[in-house]
C-alpha cells in the first residue's frame, strides 16, 4: 500500500511537470534562445523598447486603478451586507456573483453596444449623447474590470467584516471604547489584512485578464501586456520573441505577487479564535437610511449585471439596428438561424460544448487524482505536487497557452498534437484542473482519517474503503470541479483563439469572430445562449441537491 | 451600587427570548444565571451590556438608570463602564497581550500609570512576561487569563462573564473556575456570570439565579436551590432528585438512609435495579415498591442487583414543592 503512493505521488508529479512546468519553463528558455544561440540579454533588450515600458507601465497603471474602482465597489457593499437590514437577504450574495461568471468579453461587448455612438443609452437617453464618447477611454476600461472583479473583494471583505464585527468589536465597546476609537484600533486594522490581500489578487487578475483588453482596450487603443502577447502570436508581422518575452515579465510579475501574497497572509492573516455560531453585533443595527443601501445595491446590480445583459439581450433580438429599441424591431430570427442545424454557429456550440465535455471529464479525474495524492500536503513531494497542481490558476491564462504552443508546437516534438482537438482538449484540461483540486481537496481536507481507519480495522480492503468511504464523501467536489470546469471551457476564449486547428470554432471564438466583423445580432445570440446554457447547467445540477457553497 | 433590573424583556421575531424580568445583583456579590441553552440568560448579560436592545423595562445601576424602555433612555455600551468576558475570549489578534489589556484604560484615556496598572492585572492572572506575546501564541489558559485581566484592568463597577470556561478543556476549567472564583473575591468585584454548568454555578456563587425558557425560576443562595427548590424544573436540573409524587414531593439520594436512626423516617421496601461504582461510593438505582420512579441512592459497599431491603428517609429531609412556593 505504502509503495503504491510513494509511485501515485512520483507518476502525478512527472504528469504536472510535462503538462504544466514544461511550458511554462520553456517560456523563459525561448526568451533567452534567440536565432539558435543564448542570448542572456535578449529579453531585457526586447524590454528596453520603449513600446514594451509603456506597455509594461499601461498593465501595472491598469492594475492599481482596477484596484481602486473595485474597492469603491465592494467596501461599501460588503459594509452594508454585513451591518444593515440588507444582511438578512443572503440571496444577494449569490447575485453578486453573476458578473464575476460573466466572461469578461462578454460583458466589455455588452458596454461597447451600450455606450457607443447610436448605442443602447443615447437611444433611451438622447441627452447624454455629448457624454458616452468619455466612455471610450481608459475609465471606461477600469469600469469594466471593476465591475467584472468586484465580487471577488467583496466576498474577502465580507468575510472579515464578518469576523471582526462579532464579539471583537463587542469587546472594544464594552471596555469604554467609542465608535470612532474602536474603527481605528480593531476594526481598520483587522480590515486592513484582509484587504491587502484582497487588493493583490485584484491585481494579478487585472494584469492577467485577457477579455476587455482584447475587445474593449483594443477599440480605444489601450494597449497591456496580454493584449500585445496576443497581437505578436496572431497577426502579422509575428514575433514569438518579442511574445515570450513579454509573457516571461507577466508571469514573473504573477509568481512573485502570488509568493508575496502567500508570504504576507501566512504572517497578517489572523486565526481569529472561533466561539460558537457568529452572533450579529447590535452595535449598528439602527433602521434608518436603509432606502441609500438599497439605491447603492441597486445602482451597483444595475451596472455590472443590467447594462451588459441587457445589451447583449437586445442586440440579439433586433431586426434592423438602425431602426433601434422598438418593440416592432424585435425578432427571434437569429435565434433560428443561430441554432439551425449544421450551421457555422450551430458547428461552433457544438465543438464547445462536446470540447468542454472531454475536457472536464478528463479534468475531474486528474485533478481528483492529484488531489488524493495532496493529500493533508504533509510531506515536501505533495506540497510540490499541490504547488504544481494549482499554477495554471496562478499564471494568467494568456502566458499558459504560449507556453503550451511552444511545447507541443516545437519541431523536436514528437507527439502531434498540434493542431488537433487534441490539444484544444488539453488546453482546457490545464488551465482548469486547479478547480477540481481545490473543490477535492477541501472536501478531502473535511473527512476525518479516523473514518478510513474505521474502514480498515472492518476488514475493508484499500479499495474498498476506497471505494465505498473515500469516493462517496469526495463526489460533492467531483461534481462541482466538473460543473466548474465544463461552464468555463464552454466559453473560454483565449486558448481557443489561439490553440483552435485552422477553420475550427468554438462559441466564443464565434462571439468573438462576429462581433469584430460587426455581425453583432448573431454574434450576441450565441452570448446569450452559452452563457443561457451554462446557468441553466448549473442551476439544475444546484438544484440536484450538491449543497456546496459557492466560492471564486 | 448595585444592579437592578426590572421588567425587562426582549422577543426575537416572533419568539420571546425574555419575559418580563426583575433581578438584582448586589454589589460586591458573586451572581450567576444558570439555565440550559437557550433559556435566555445569556440575552439578559447581553442587554446589561447594551449589546442587545431591551423591549421593555428598564437597568439601572444604583442610581443611574442606563436604559429604560419607558422614558427611550439608552446610555450607549462604551459609556457603562462595566467588564466583559467572552465566551470566545475575543482577544484582539492584532495587538500584543499589554495592548490588550490596555486597550480599555486608553480607551477612557487613563493612560497615567498605564503600564503600571496592566502589569500589576498580568500579574494577578499569573502572566507576568508575557506581555509582548500576540494571544496565537498563547495556550487556551493563557488567553482566558488575558481576557480576564482586560476585563478587571478597567476596574469596572460590574463585571460580566458569558460562559467564560466553556472554551476550555475540562482538566483546566476546573483550575481557571477556582483562580477566578478567588481572584473575583480578591479583588472585591461584583460579578455576573452566565453558566449552563451548574457545578461552576454552584461552587462559585453567592446567589444562583435559574432560569428556563425565559423566566427565572428561582433565585437564592447555592444551598436554598439546592435544598429547597421551589420548582420542579429546579429540583431535577441542580443535582439528582428522588420523587415520591412526581412534581410535588421529592428528596435527595444523599438523605437516604439504610439504618434506622433515632429521627422520624418514613420506611420504604426497595429492590436494587443497578449498581455502578464511581469511585468514592457506589451509585444505586432502586425501585421502591407503590412508587413509579426509579430513585438514586448511596452506599459504600456493593449491595447486589436484586437485593430487596427497607431504606428510611427523615422526615424533615421530605421537601414539599407546592407548600414552599
Amino acid at each position: 500500500m505504502r509503495h503504491i503512493r510513494a509511485w501515485s505521488i512520483a507518476l502525478a508529479l512527472l504528469v504536472l511537470t510535462i503538462m504544466i512546468v514544461v511550458p511554462l519553463v520553456e517560456i523563459f528558455i525561448q526568451s533567452v534562445y534567440r536565432d539558435g544561440e543564448l542570448q542572456w540579454a535578449a529579453p531585457l533588450r526586447t524590454l528596453a523598447d520603449a513600446e514594451l515600458i509603456k506597455v509594461l507601465l499601461g498593465s501595472i497603471w491598469l492594475g492599481i486603478c482596477v484596484i481602486a474602482g473595485t474597492t469603491i465597489l465592494a467596501l461599501p457593499l460588503a459594509w452594508i451586507m454585513v451591518n444593515t437590514r440588507l444582511a438578512r437577504w443572503r440571496w444577494l450574495d449569490i447575485v453578486f456573483l453573476i458578473p464575476f461568471m460573466t466572461p469578461p468579453y462578454i460583458g466589455s461587448m455588452g458596454w461597447i453596444l451600450f455606450m457607443q455612438k447610436n448605442g443602447y443609452l443615447e437611444q433611451l437617453v438622447p441627452g447624454l449623447a455629448s457624454v458616452t464618447p468619455v466612455f471610450f477611454t481608459f475609465g471606461g476600461m477600469v469600469t469594466i474590470m471593476s465591475l467584472h472583479l468586484f465580487p471577488f473583494l467583496y466576498l474577502l471583505l465580507r468575510g472579515a467584516l464578518e469576523r471582526i464585527g462579532g464579539s471583537l468589536e463587542e469587546a472594544g465597546a464594552v471596555l469604554g471604547a467609542p465608535f470612532t476609537y474602536r474603527f481605528r484600533r480593531i476594526i481598520a486594522p483587522l480590515l486592513l489584512s484582509a484587504y491587502g490581500m484582497g487588493a493583490m489578487l485584484i491585481f494579478v487578475k487585472t494584469i492577467a485578464e485577457f477579455g476587455t483588453p482584447v475587445t474593449f482596450g483594443k477599440r480605444i487603443g489601450y494597449e497591456v501586456m496580454t493584449s500585445e502577447i496576443h497581437k505578436y502570436i496572431s497577426s502579422w508581422p509575428i514575433d514569438f520573441g518579442k511574445a515570450t518575452s513579454l509573457a516571461s515579465v507577466l508571469l514573473t510579475a504573477c509568481l512573485l505577487i502570488w509568493y508575496a501574497q502567500s508570504v504576507l497572509s501566512r504572517r497578517f492573516t489572523y486565526s481569529l479564535v472561533g466561539g460558537k455560531g457568529m452572533r450579529r453585533s447590535s452595535l449598528h443595527s439602527q433602521g434608518r437610511g436603509t432606502w441609500i443601501y438599497v439605491i447603492f445595491v441597486t445602482l451597483v446590480l444595475l451596472l455590472s449585471i443590467g447594462v451588459p445583459y441587457f445589451s447583449i439581450i437586445a442586440a440579439s433580438t433586433m431586426k434592423l439596428r438602425g431602426v433601434g429599441l422598438a418593440w416592432n424591431n424585435f425578432t427571434q430570427d437569429y435565434y433560428k438561424e443561430l441554432l439551425t442545424w449544421g450551421s457555422t454557429s450551430m458547428r461552433s456550440l457544438m465543438n464547445s460544448v462536446l470540447l468542454s465535455l472531454a475536457a472536464s471529464t478528463i479534468a475531474v479525474i486528474l485533478g481528483t487524482w492529484f488531489a488524493i495524492v495532496i493529500g493533508r500536503s504533509r510531506t515536501r513531494m505533495e506540497r510540490t505536487t499541490d504547488l504544481f497542481s494549482l499554477l495554471p490558476n496562478t499564471v494568467p491564462g494568456i502566458v499558459m497557452v504560449v507556453g503550451l504552443i511552444l511545447l507541443w508546437n516545437s519541431p523536436w516534438m514528437p507527439i502531434p498534437l498540434y493542431n488537433t482537438y487534441g490539444m484544444v482538449i488539453l488546453t482546457y484540461i490545464i488551465l482548469f484542473v486547479p478547480y477540481t483540486v481545490q473543490y477535492v481537496k477541501s472536501a478531502f481536507g473535511q473527512i476525518d482519517p479516523s473514518l478510513f481507519q474505521a474502514g480498515q480495522v472492518f476488514g475493508g480492503k484499500p479499495h474498498y474503503v476506497f471505494r465505498r468511504v473515500l469516493l462517496p464523501l469526495i463526489v460533492p467536489g467531483m461534481m462541482a470541479g466538473w460543473m466548474m470546469t465544463f461552464t468555463i471551457a464552454s466559453r473560454e476564449l483565449v486558448g481557443s483563439l489561439l490553440i483552435l486547428p485552422p477553420s475550427v470554432q468554438t462559441s466564443a471564438t464565434y462571439i468573438f469572430a462576429q462581433f469584430e466583423q460587426g455581425q453583432v445580432s448573431l454574434g450576441m445570440a450565441m452570448a446569450v445562449v452559452s452563457v443561457g446554457l451554462t446557468t441553466m447547467m448549473l442551476v439544475i445540477i444546484e438544484s440536484l441537491g450538491s449543497k456546496r457553497k459557492w466560492n471564486a | 451600587m448595585d444592579l437592578n433590573i426590572r421588567g425587562l424583556g426582549k422577543a426575537f421575531g416572533g419568539t420571546i427570548a425574555l419575559h418580563p424580568t426583575n433581578l438584582t445583583v448586589r454589589q460586591g456579590s458573586f451572581t450567576t444565571l444558570l439555565g440550559p441553552s437557550g433559556c435566555g440568560k445569556t440575552t439578559i448579560l447581553r442587554m446589561i451590556a447594551g449589546l442587545e436592545t431591551p423591549d421593555m423595562g428598564t437597568i439601572s445601576m444604583g442610581e443611574e438608570v442606563i436604559f429604560s424602555g419607558a422614558s427611550k433612555k439608552v446610555v450607549p455600551t462604551h459609556q457603562r463602564g462595566f467588564g466583559m468576558v467572552f465566551q470566545d475570549f475575543a482577544l484582539w489578534p492584532h495587538m500584543t497581550v499589554f495592548e490588550n489589556v490596555a486597550f480599555g484604560l486608553r480607551a477612557g484615556k487613563r493612560t497615567s500609570r498605564i503600564r503600571e496598572t496592566v502589569m500589576e492585572a498580568l500579574d494577578k492572572v499569573k502572566l507576568t512576561g508575557m506581555h509582548d506575546r500576540y494571544p496565537h501564541q498563547l495556550s487556551g489558559g493563557q488567553q482566558q487569563r488575558v481576557a480576564f485581566a482586560r476585563a478587571v484592568a478597567i476596574t469596572p463597577r460590574l463585571v460580566l462573564f458569558d460562559e467564560p470556561l466553556s472554551a476550555l478543556d475540562a482538566v483546566l476549567r476546573e483550575d481557571m473556575r477556582v483562580e477566578m472564583m478567588s481572584l473575583v473575591r480578591d479583588l472585591g468585584l461584583t460579578a455576573l456570570y452566565v453558566t449552563h454548568d451548574q457545578i461552576e454555578a454552584m461552587s462559585m456563587s453567592d446567589e444562583v439565579v435559574v432560569m428556563n425558557s425565559g423566566r427565572i425560576l428561582q433565585s437564592g443562595t447555592p444551598e436554598e436551590v439546592y435544598g429547597e427548590p421551589s420548582d420542579a424544573f429546579v429540583a431535577r436540573f441542580i443535582g439528582k432528585s428522588n420523587w415520591l409524587v412526581p412534581d410535588h414531593t421529592m428528596f435527595r439520594p444523599e438523605h437516604l438512609l439504610w439504618d434506622r436512626t433515632g429521627e422520624d423516617c418514613h420506611s420504604f421496601v426497595v429492590e436494587i435495579t443497578h449498581v455502578s461504582y464511581v469511585g468514592e461510593r457506589y451509585e444505586f438505582r432502586v425501585k421502591a415498591e407503590a412508587y413509579g420512579e426509579q430513585w438514586t441512592a448511596y452506599h459504600h459497599t456493593r449491595l447486589a442487583v436484586g437485593t430487596k431491603t427497607e431504606v428510611y428517609l427523615p422526615h424533615h429531609r421530605l421537601h414539599h414543592l407546592n407548600e414552599s412556593k
